[in-house]
């Protein structure tokens, strides 16, 4: 038997320097809290142990850089895709755990988009489907399309007549 | 009624008693709170008085003990009025209307709080009476809503059962109304006459003190209200009783570790009997005289611990008996309500089409003697206000313990609903067998790991006994002592591991056997098995959403993991399956497509 075949629209491509941008910063930050107190501790009397940690550590917040803003978004880009039929919402995401959604309209409660600063500069938004079990989040799409999304699926939603 | 408020809702306060019942009850936790906190001080002041008495201060000494009694009297006396006068205003501001189309709770004194129920949002409605509540006829009815995680149930505090029972009815009434489009003007009755009840079902000795509940009443309980008709009803025979409360799984845990224990004494007894040789001749007499000593007073604590947790046990068990003593579940008109507890009374009622799911659980003892839970699903809420009325498990237990054989009667009886289940279960991929078993003999599990970690640390405590380190300070029999001991200990574990290990190994194959799931037009039902298990059976028109999982692994071996979403219990829940066929699971996924089933 064939394997059920993939959602077919994908994401914008733009979404991709958002995540680098998103996960640029988390890793930086992280660095900074992880690094802090051994670069601190390393100026007030210079030990040789704390400029190995600091070492190990930049080497390792390198590879996780190097992964997440080269390796990782296409993989992610090219795995994320999602479909809205008339009837449900069909999402395809997961790189190692490939996972594989559906959401039928007359169970969601509310749909919204959301805009923060990095999407907002790149002129992206993401819309949010929410069910009374959890909700889902398509996260970059053009900022008039995901509107568009997410009045379609309000729209289908309304249709629902049962109750949870 | 003057004809001006004709049609304006009418107030309800509840009853009196929430001033002084309430009060004392909050004056008893202060009291006790304060006990706690301030027993030190208490306890100096004291040992100062007695100082004071003893240094030749006598005559003021017996004074200053009945003035401070006095004064911690006075003290309390004032607490006590000042918690009294918050709670009679408190009282004036709490009241609630049965609007025409909603519930409104008002409350606060300084704060006004307003709540609002729109009848055709109601979950289910619970009535819960702790034991002193319970003399007095008065109960707790908490008012479940759909909101998910945060929301938090109602709390009518302090109803008399007379009136908790009409606004029980007048909800359910006027929520069935609210659905129709009907709109009953607040002010007017909306539950409809009562028809005859169904007679009633088999009972067990507890249902005699339910009986004199039910005859006592309570004193300001007041005329029960009429329910409507019951189709069904069943209660729970003697057998079904003591053996549930004697199976409950937290009972059975304790003698679980109860019997652990005693293996553990022997083992320590038969170990410290039949030493090395070499040991013997190294040791001195003197030595094996304490050795003997210690293990005779390990052998004694294991078994005092043992005997206690026994204790325990029957503790657990007889809590357990109680808390469902009295227990009866019926079927009236489109709800279901289920009553339990012989001294903490609840009394739970849930309308059908907010049924999320039926669960029939069975525990390892349950399986093994062949019978099972039945559970309803619902949508649970946090309680708002005080925990402490929340008596017994969180779930709506329909029946606690039910022969397996007669579980499809009981459920097609109380829900008919349901009785439409998938009868043609789809079975597990085959190479789900091998990959359980690794899946729940290594990954997940517990004799491994408990292996692994007693290796790492018998290894490390062995190389720093031998490294004979001098911070350490141990004469060289007293170093081998703790090697001795160290490895007995380990060896007992590792027995305990293979233990684990064989019943994890027993439990995968049984999971590979026992679990499936199936479809049908409007149902679902989930199967895992293992050493205990779980039947969901739930509708599809209940599934939030589903979704299929593959990790790579199962990528590889074809399978993929089904999880079913939904609303029930506290901020949702998912069923899961892992190991389906690819090939099943898509076409699980494509079940709940809506409109595409033919």
């Amino acid at each position: 038997m064939p394997v059920r075949e993939m959602p077919q629209q994908m994401l914008d491509p733009k979404i991709k320097t958002v995540w680098r941008v998103n996960d640029a910063l988390w890793i930086i930050i992280c660095y900074l809290f992880c690094s802090a107190p051994f670069a601190i501790a390393g100026a007030a009397d210079a030990g040789t142990w704390t400029g190995i940690v600091l070492a190990v550590e930049t080497a390792a917040f390198a590879v996780l850089l190097v992964l997440f803003l080269v390796v990782l978004p296409p993989i992610r880009y090219a795995r994320w895709r999602y479909e809205l039929t008339p009837d449900y919402l069909d999402i395809a995401k997961g790189i190692f755990w490939r996972k594989r959604y559906i959401i039928p309209f007359i169970r969601v409660q509310n749909t919204d988009t959301r805009q923060g600063p990095v999407l907002r500069a790149f002129k992206l938004a993401s819309v949010t489907v929410s069910t009374a079990a959890g909700s889902h989040e398509i996260p970059g799409l053009d900022a008039a399309e995901a509107d568009a999304v997410r009045d379609r699926a309000a729209e289908l939603a309304r249709l629902a007549r049962e109750d949870v | 009624m003057t004809p001006a408020n004709e049609g304006a809702p009418i107030k309800h306060h509840v009853h009196h008693s929430y001033i002084w019942l309430g009060s004392l009850r909050a004056f008893g936790i202060l009291l006790v709170a304060l006990v706690i906190g301030g027993f030190s001080s208490l306890a100096s002041l004291v040992s100062e008085l007695g100082a004071a008495a003893s240094s030749g201060a006598l005559l003021s000494g017996a004074l200053i003990v009945p003035i401070a009694i006095a004064l911690i009297l006075g003290a309390c006396v004032l607490v006590f009025l000042i918690i009294v006068g918050i709670h009679a205003l408190a009282y004036k501001y709490l009241f609630y209307e049965l609007g025409p189309e909603e519930f409104n709770l008002y409350s606060g004194i300084i704060t006004k709080k307003r709540v609002h129920v729109p009848y055709q949002r109601i979950q289910s409605v619970d009535q819960r009476a702790s034991l002193i509540q319970r003399i007095f006829g008065v109960c707790n009815v908490h008012i479940d809503t759909a909101g998910g995680a945060a929301n938090k149930a109602i709390l009518v505090p302090y109803l008399s059962k007379g009136e908790a029972e009409r606004l029980r009815v007048e909800l359910y009434a006027r929520r069935s109304y609210a659905k129709d489009g009907i709109i009953v003007p607040a002010g007017q009755p909306a539950a409809p006459e009562a028809g005859a009840d169904a007679a009633a079902a088999q009972g067990n000795i507890l249902d005699m003190g339910e009986e004199a509940w039910r005859q006592f009443g309570g004193v300001f309980a007041g005329d029960g209200a009429d329910l409507g008709a019951v189709s069904y009803e069943f209660g729970l025979t003697n057998k079904e009783l003591v053996l549930s409360g004697l199976s409950h799984s937290s009972g059975v845990a304790v003698a679980i570790f109860a019997v652990l224990a005693a293996l553990g004494q022997f083992a320590s007894f038969f170990f410290d009997v039949v030493p090395e040789g070499d040991q013997v001749l190294t040791d001195t007499l003197t030595q094996s005289a304490v050795m003997f000593g210690a293990s005779n007073v390990i052998a004694f604590t294991a078994g005092a611990v043992a005997v206690a947790v026994l204790v325990v046990y029957a503790i657990s068990a007889l809590g357990s008996v109680l808390s469902f003593g009295g227990f009866h579940a019926r079927r009236r008109g489109d709800r279901i309500e289920v009553e339990r507890g012989l001294l903490q009374h609840q009394s739970q009622s849930v309308s059908v089409e907010r049924v999320q799911s039926v669960i029939v659980k069975q525990t390892l003892i349950r399986k093994l003697i062949g019978y099972a839970e039945i559970s309803i699903g619902k949508i649970e809420t946090a309680n708002e206000g005080d925990s402490s009325t929340d008596n017994g498990p969180r779930g709506f237990i329909l029946h606690p313990f039910c022969k397996l054989s007669q579980v499809p009667e009981v459920v097609s009886r109380m829900l008919p609903e349901y009785a439409d289940a998938p009868d043609e279960p789809v079975k597990l991929a085959p190479c789900a067998l091998r990959r359980g078993i690794i899946r729940r003999c290594l990954w997940q599990g517990s004799g491994f790991w408990l292996a692994a970690s007693t290796a790492i640390a018998q290894v490390i405590l062995n190389l720093v006994f031998n490294a004979q380190l001098d911070a350490l300070e141990m004469t060289p029999s007293e170093t081998e002592m703790a090697l001795f001991i160290t490895n007995s200990v380990a060896v007992a574990l590792y027995l305990l591991a293979v233990v684990l290990l064989v019943l994890d190994a027993i439990g995968s194959v049984l999971w590979f056997r026992g679990s499936s799931f199936g479809v049908n037009r409007t149902f679902m039902q989930v199967t895992n098995s293992g050493l205990s298990r779980q039947v969901q059976l739930f509708p599809r028109n209940k599934i939030q959403f589903g979704y299929t999982k593959v990790n790579p692994l199962q990528k590889r071996a074809g399978t993929a993991t089904i999880n079913a979403s939904s609303a029930g219990g506290a901020g949702g829940t998912v069923i899961r399956l892992i190991d389906v066929e690819r090939a099943a699971a898509d076409q699980w996924l494509r079940w709940l497509e809506p409109r595409s089933h033919a």
